[in-house]
Formats: structure tokens, C-alpha cells, sequence
């Protein structure tokens, strides 16, 4: 009769000893977790904000809200943003559009 | 690595520093990652839940009370995780566990290779509970009330797993077991 321990042995061993190595794969795949979480975060709070918007915009539509009456203020805001934009572009470069945009995207609640 | 350094190393962990958990990592990495090879049967899927098991801790180890050992606790996140890929995956591990027998048998002795071969079989169709408790405490790596804490059983359930699943694996080496009751 096979004894346990020759049982745990066909059956397999852990290593010898502690190899630091594994420990490096652990701290890489806690990066990659905390990353990935970080992102599920962002993108459900970025669709929490534009269902929203959205939501708000179909709310002002039910409630009759003259369109005419508010493109003055709409096509201002629209001229505002654009304008920004090409100053940033302008001043510090297209690429720092492209970060603004991004950190902006990073809405932390 | 004695309980109070444990707790203290624990402690510092759980408060972020991640250096404190590496010295975790080196301590418990030989036991879980042995009770993993000795579940799955594969030692690449073993290192795989294992580092799993090792980085979900990290997120989760304020949720570990110190009534246990950290080995105990961790064990018990791979376990699940197992457990969870193993629903997932039943026939890929089929076919890999056939080809991992072949690879891991070629340069063994022949008696060796074909109790092995045996055992792996045995072990593969035992149920989760039973094949885990096994896996657990086959080496005396771990006791059997921490096996129990692990899988989240009764005592009594696992020393019958462990009974019952030893008989099972004494069978399929062609040994005539001696169920005790």
C-alpha cells in the first residue's frame, strides 16, 4: 500500500523553495488588476454621465422646450468649446489637446 | 514564519506596502502553489490560479480576521477560483491533462509513470470537495481542520473526503482499501 506521502509526491510537489520570480508575476498581475478596475470605474461613470446628458436632453425635449429659443445660447457654448480647443492646440501643441481630452474623459466622482 | 511576524507583515500589507507583501508572497507561495499542483494536475494552471489567488489577496486581505493562517485564507481564494475555471473549462483541461500525462511521463520510470497516470485519473474524477481536501492534506501540508476552513466544510466532512478519496485513489493503484467506520 502506497503511503500518503508517496501519493502527494505522484501526484505533485510544490518548488523546493520560494522563487522570487513568482513574486514578481503576483505584483504584475496586481498592476494589471488594479488597471483594469480602473477603467471599468472610469467607463461606468463616463456612461453614468452621458446616459444622463441624455436622459436630461430628452427630459427638456418632453417638457416642450422651444429649441428656437436657446440656439443662441447652444451655438455660443459651441463656439466657446471650439475655440478653446484651437487655442490649446495652438498655443502647447496638438498633443495637448489630445491629453486634456483625455483627463477630462477621467471624470472621478 | 511564526504567527505574530505573519500578523505584523499582515498588517503592514493591509495598510498598502506592497513590500510587506512580497515577504507574504515568498512564505505561502510553497504551500499553495503545492496544494494547486497537486489539484489540478497541471504545474503551469497551478501557477497560474495561484499568482491569481496571490493578487486577489492583496485586494481583499482586510477581509482576513487572523483567526487562521494567511496559507489557510489564501488557499481558500484559489480554491474558488479553481473552482470557477474548472466550470468553465472541463473540456480543454481533458485534452491538456492527456497530453500534460504523456509529457510528464516520458522520462520517469515505468512503475512510477503508470501509478501516476493512475493517481491523476483517480483524482480527476473525485468530486471537487473530495479532490480538494485530498490535494490539501495527502503531504500534511495542511491539518484537517485548516482544510476544513478552507473549503468552508464541517470537520467531520472532510476527514469522510479525505477517507473515502484516499480508498479511491489506494483502488486505482490495484490496492485493496480499508474503508474504516
Amino acid at each position: 500500500m502506497m503511503t500518503d506521502d508517496e501519493m502527494a509526491g505522484l501526484l505533485g510537489d510544490g518548488p523546493p523553495a520560494a522563487d522570487p520570480g513568482f513574486r514578481f508575476d503576483v505584483f504584475a498581475r496586481v498592476t494589471a488588476r488594479a488597471q483594469r478596475r480602473a477603467a471599468l470605474q472610469r467607463g461606468v461613470v463616463q456612461a453614468a454621465v452621458l446616459t444622463s446628458a441624455g436622459a436630461a436632453i430628452a427630459a427638456v425635449q418632453a417638457a416642450g422646450f422651444p429649441w428656437q429659443e436657446g440656439l443662441p445660447v447652444i451655438g455660443a457654448a459651441a463656439v466657446v468649446a471650439v475655440g478653446y480647443a484651437l487655442a490649446v492646440a495652438v498655443i502647447q501643441g496638438p498633443r495637448a489637446l489630445l491629453d486634456y481630452t483625455r483627463s477630462a474623459l477621467r471624470v472621478r466622482v | 514564519m511564526d504567527v505574530a511576524e505573519e500578523a505584523r507583515l499582515v498588517e503592514r500589507a493591509g495598510a498598502g506596502d506592497l513590500r510587506a507583501f512580497g515577504v507574504l508572497v515568498d512564505a505561502n507561495q510553497v504551500a499553495v502553489r503545492a496544494f494547486l499542483r497537486r489539484l489540478t494536475g497541471n504545474p503551469s494552471d497551478a501557477d497560474d490560479i495561484s499568482q491569481e489567488a496571490f493578487a486577489r489577496t492583496w485586494e481583499i486581505l482586510a477581509r482576513f480576521d487572523g483567526s487562521s493562517r494567511l496559507r489557510t485564507f489564501i488557499c481558500g481564494v484559489a480554491f474558488q477560483f479553481w473552482r470557477r475555471n474548472r466550470r468553465a473549462s472541463m473540456r480543454r483541461q481533458v485534452r491538456e491533462e492527456a497530453y500534460a500525462d504523456l509529457e510528464d511521463t516520458q522520462t520517469e520510470a515505468p512503475q512510477h509513470t503508470a501509478a501516476k497516470l493512475a493517481l491523476r485519473r483517480a483524482m480527476a474524477e473525485l468530486p471537487e470537495d473530495q479532490r480538494a481536501a485530498l490535494a490539501l492534506c495527502l503531504g500534511q501540508d495542511f491539518t484537517h481542520t485548516e482544510a476544513a476552513e478552507v473549503l468552508g466544510l464541517p470537520l467531520g466532512t472532510v476527514k469522510s473526503h479525505i477517507m473515502r478519496g484516499r480508498a479511491r485513489l489506494q483502488e486505482a493503484l490495484g490496492v485493496r482499501a480499508e474503508v474504516g467506520e
